[in-house]
Formats: C-alpha cells, structure tokens, sequence
C-alpha cells in the first residue's frame, strides 16, 4: 500500500480518537483564550498597543494567542507515539505491509489537522470579542495553513523525546521549551519595543516569526514578506526536528 | 547478548506449530525475527517462501500477528482496529467491510463490535486481535502466548477458535510455556530452552521418547507386598507406597487387562486403577534436567525482550 494512502488511514484513526479522550481537545484551547481575555483587559489603557494596525489590546494580543493555542497543542504526535508504543499498538503497525515512515506521517498529519482548528476557534474567540481580522476568511484559511504547517514542525520534537525515552511523563514535558520562546517573543510587545538582547534573540525565535505572520493577517493584510517568513520559520524548525525524529524512529523500529 | 542461537525448524501448510519452553527462552525472540519485528544479528528465515532479512514487507504481506499484549488502540472500537488493519493490508474499503463483519461473527464480537476497546475483556481483547492478525486473510499466522491474560474459562473458547483457524486451513505458529496449551493445540512442538531447540516432534512422540506409561493400583494395605509380588512379571515395579503400586508399561491401557487379571488371580481387588501417560514436563525435565517451571523462577530476571534489545 502506498505510504500516502497509509498516512492518511493512520491520520484518520488518531483524529477520531481525540475527541474520545475527555480534556484533550478543549485544554491546549483554554490557556490561550483565557490569557487572550484577561491580558486584553489588564493592557486596555497601554497606548502602545495601538501600533501597527491595532486598534486596541485586544487586536495586538489575539495573534500571539492563536500562536499559543499552536504551541500549546503541538506534541500530540510524541504522546500518540509513546501511547501506542506502550499498548503495543505500534508493533502491530510495525507488521504491517506499509512503509514505516507512513506511521509518523500520519501523526505529524494528524497534529497540522488538530492545531489548525485550535487556529480556526481561538480566531473565531477573538473576533466575536471584537479583534480585527483584516484579510477576512481566506486570511482565516492561511492562517489554518500555517498554524498546522507550524504546529507539525514543531510535534517533532515530541517525537524525538518520544522515541529517544519512549516515557510519557517525559514526552508531556518536554513541551515546556515553548514558554520561553513564546513569553520572550513579539507575542506579548512589538519587537522595537524589546531590549536589545531579545530583539537579537528574536531573530532566530521561530515563534516570532509565527506571531508576526498571524498577526500581520490579522492587522495589516497581505504582507507577503511576513507571511513567508512565518512558513519559513516552520520549515525551518522542521529541518531541525524530522531528520533527528526519522533517525530516532528508524532506531527504535530496527528494521 | 545473544537470547537465540541456531534455532532451525519449518512448519508445514496447514498445520499448528508450537515452540514450548519457560519465559526466557527465546520463544519470543525468535518469533519477533521471523515476524520483521527484530533483525537476527547473523543467519535467516524463510517465511511463506520470502527471507525476512531480504524481503520483509513480503513476510509482512503473508502473514498475521497476534502480538503476547494484545496490542490495541484503548479509544478505537473493535470494528474500527479491523477496517483500519484492512485498509493498511491493502483491502479495498467494501472489502475491508465485509471481511470485518465476518471476522466479528467468527469471534462473536458482533455485539461489542462498536465499543470502545478499553471496555473489552481480556479475552475479547485477545479475540480482536486474533482478528486483527486474520483480516487480510493469511496463511500463516503468528501467535505470541495466546493464552497469557486470559481467564480460564475464555482459554477453551480460545482454543476452540483456533482449532477452527487451523481447519480453515491457516497454519499457526505459537510460543506458549502452558503444557496443557502445547499438548493440546500443536500438532508439532519444538522445545526451547536458553535459546536453542532441545526437542521437536508431536506431542505424543515426545512423550513416546521418555519410554513408559505409568499404571498405578490402589489395594488395601495388608495386600501391597503381595500385589508387588503379582505384578513384578509385567514390568518395572516403581519404589513401595503405603496403599498402591506403581508400574511402568510401554502401553499403559493395553497393560491394565492382565494386571487386574494377575491380582485377580493372586486374590486381590484393586480398588482403582489410574495410567499416567508421560507429561511434556517430563520431556522438557528429560532434554534439560529441570522443569519449566523451575527454569522461570531460576531465570526470572532474563526476560526475553530485553535479551534481545
């Protein structure tokens, strides 16, 4: 069987448990449309905010939450791995006819799937309490795109944790590298605004990139400078963690 | 370290194949190889005609798994793992339908069929896997433990399953360290210790190996030195019991006419007559100098995945 064909099989089945495992879809959503809430009110009188094609808090703040609600949510991809490792589930796999790739293919297909409705609800949040959304639904539609693009890049480093310790405890953790980059990034404060050293940093944060793409969608329009940046940003990450995480699988598979 | 060395045998088409032996001895290490789940550091296999180094999605395509932890997605229902391992196997989805459907009523899961699989018993687990490993309709399907984890009572069914399997014609390969699984389920067994094979024949020439049946006759006390005396003609009389004798027969059922003729003829009623046939321990304690038992508790900590990894 073709390794698409099996991918998308294997894609199929993992969505349609996701909803089967109370907490597990509504969770990764919540931390970001409740710090969307609360930040907009606690920042409302900051001027600064009103930069760029912002009119309030609010619409300076959404972006970086639809990116959270990404970050947040990445990593489904190394819990299913260890999950099904752990059952046994995945030796079955292993036996059957299809090429062994197609099994974390269809995880990282199921992930860019998953995190692109956390994109679509946490937008849909921030529009119904007032944000901007200046390229409308097909600005919805590529920010789907790169939100699951993103988001599958970046369940590759659950993955590598998730072959290389094959514990769930560990692979759940691992996904703390976010908080950093995100809390250090141009989620929160436009980048001329940054000191020097994080403007620095900021140059080589992906997360940066992926806000600034969201959030120029969401403000300002078809920037396509910005926009590609943010695709980059996740092929770049992508770069880094699938030839680790096809080396970590190709070891823990043997054959 | 090595958990198999030189292990060779060959199943026949249609046949049930056992490899009986204490955990630890490799069963499971030599099924993993031949089934593409380990690469063997040196030598090969031959399964339904493709080599399992060379060609493994070949021995894939051939054959069926039912791995010792009836490996399963909790949140999936039992119909959906069969139309997922039947699409993964190639089958058209109509296909992958029916074949489900009748997979369901062969293991009479029909009922539980869209229920998640975390409200499944052990023995429904184990029988959704079995369908699993059946979907694409193998001809050679393998079986790791297949009773471990189930209660005894499913056990029988199980069996019953697959002497079923085996009469449509599937050839089984099994590893089990139950006697009574070996003796009753495989046609031919080959038994493994320390990883390698000690003894491979039916049951009952294994058994025929270790030479005689034992009959024992219970008499009354005052009467056991003079059934001794009877019965010391027909063959090797076994070390005294207070209110029995023990004697060994090539034929211990032919042997019992002329025994109770004998006592009769010495004035004696037995009380009751009991032939033991030899036991696939006493085979495996023959070929190995201890008991399959013995052997797990002795070498409990050499689990066999580990060995291999």
């Amino acid at each position: 069987m073709s390794g698409v064909v099996a991918s998308a099989v294997l894609c199929r089945r993992a969505l349609r448990e996701i909803p089967r495992v109370p907490g597990r879809i509504a969770f990764p959503m919540l931390i970001p449309i409740m710090q969307m809430i609360l930040f907009a009110a606690v920042f409302q009188n900051f001027g600064q905010y009103r930069t760029g094609g912002a009119g309030s808090s609010l619409d300076f703040l959404a972006a970086g939450q639809v990116a959270l609600s990404v970050l947040v949510g990445a990593g489904g991809a190394g819990f299913q791995m260890v999950q099904d490792i752990d059952s046994g589930f995945f030796d079955k796999l292993r036996v059957a006819p299809i090429p062994r790739l197609s099994i974390v293919a269809g995880l990282l297909a199921t992930d860019a799937v998953r995190l692109s409705t956390h994109v679509v609800v946490v937008t849909l949040v921030a529009l119904a309490l007032g944000a901007k959304l200046a390229t409308g639904i097909l600005g919805l539609l590529v920010m789907m795109l790169l939100g699951g693009f993103f988001g599958a890049m970046w369940s590759g480093i659950s993955l590598n944790v998730a072959l290389r310790t094959k514990n769930a405890e560990i692979t759940g953790a691992s996904n703390v590298l976010i908080f950093p980059l995100f809390f250090g990034s141009t989620a929160f404060v436009p980048l001329d605004l940054l000191p020097s050293w994080l403007q620095t940093v900021n140059k080589v944060n992906p997360v940066s990139y992926l806000v600034d793409a969201m959030r120029t969608l969401m403000l300002q329009g078809w920037h396509w400078q910005t926009i590609g940046e943010g695709f980059l940003a996740a092929g770049a990450v992508g770069a880094v963690t699938l030839p680790l995480a096809v080396r970590a699988f190709r070891r823990s598979v043997q054959t | 370290m090595e958990a198999v060395r030189g292990v060779s045998f060959e199943i026949a088409g249609g046949e049930v194949f056992g490899f009986l032996g204490p955990n630890g001895a490799g069963k499971t290490t030599t099924m993993r190889m031949l089934g593409t789940l380990l690469s063997p550091s040196s030598g090969t296999g031959v399964v339904a005609g493709h080599d399992v180094v060379r060609d493994p999605s070949a021995v894939r395509r051939a054959i069926g798994f039912a791995l010792q932890e009836a490996g399963l997605a909790r949140y999936s229902t039992g119909r959906e793992h069969l139309h997922l391992m039947g699409r993964l196997h190639g089958l058209s989805r109509a296909e992958t339908r029916v074949r489900a459907d009748e997979l369901l009523e062969l293991f009479e899961l029909t009922d539980a069929a869209d229920r998640q699989v975390r409200t499944y018993s052990g023995g429904m687990k184990r029988r959704i896997d079995l369908a699993c490993g059946l979907v694409h309709r193998p001809r050679l399907l393998f079986l790791d433990e297949p009773s471990t984890g189930v209660d005894p009572a499913s056990r029988a069914a199980l069996w019953s399953e697959l002497v079923k399997l085996r009469d449509s014609g599937v050839s089984l390969f099994l590893t089990t360290h139950y006697l009574e699984e070996a003796d009753r389920l495989c046609e031919r067994l080959a038994i493994v210790d320390r990883g390698v094979i000690v003894a491979e024949g039916t049951p009952d020439e294994l058994k025929a190996g270790i030479g005689a049946d034992v009959v024992t006759v219970t008499v009354d006390q005052a009467e056991v030195v003079a059934a001794r005396a009877a019965l010391e003609a027909l063959g090797r009389v076994r070390a005294p019991e207070p209110e029995s004798v023990s004697i060994e027969a090539a034929d211990g059922a032919g042997a019992v006419v002329s025994i109770v003729e004998r006592l009769g003829a010495a004035g004696i009623r037995p009380r009751t007559v009991m032939v033991a046939r030899p036991t696939l321990d006493d085979v495996f304690l023959l070929h190995t100098g201890a008991t399959i038992e013995g052997r797990e508790t002795e070498g409990g900590a050499e689990a066999e995945s580990e060995a291999a990894a």
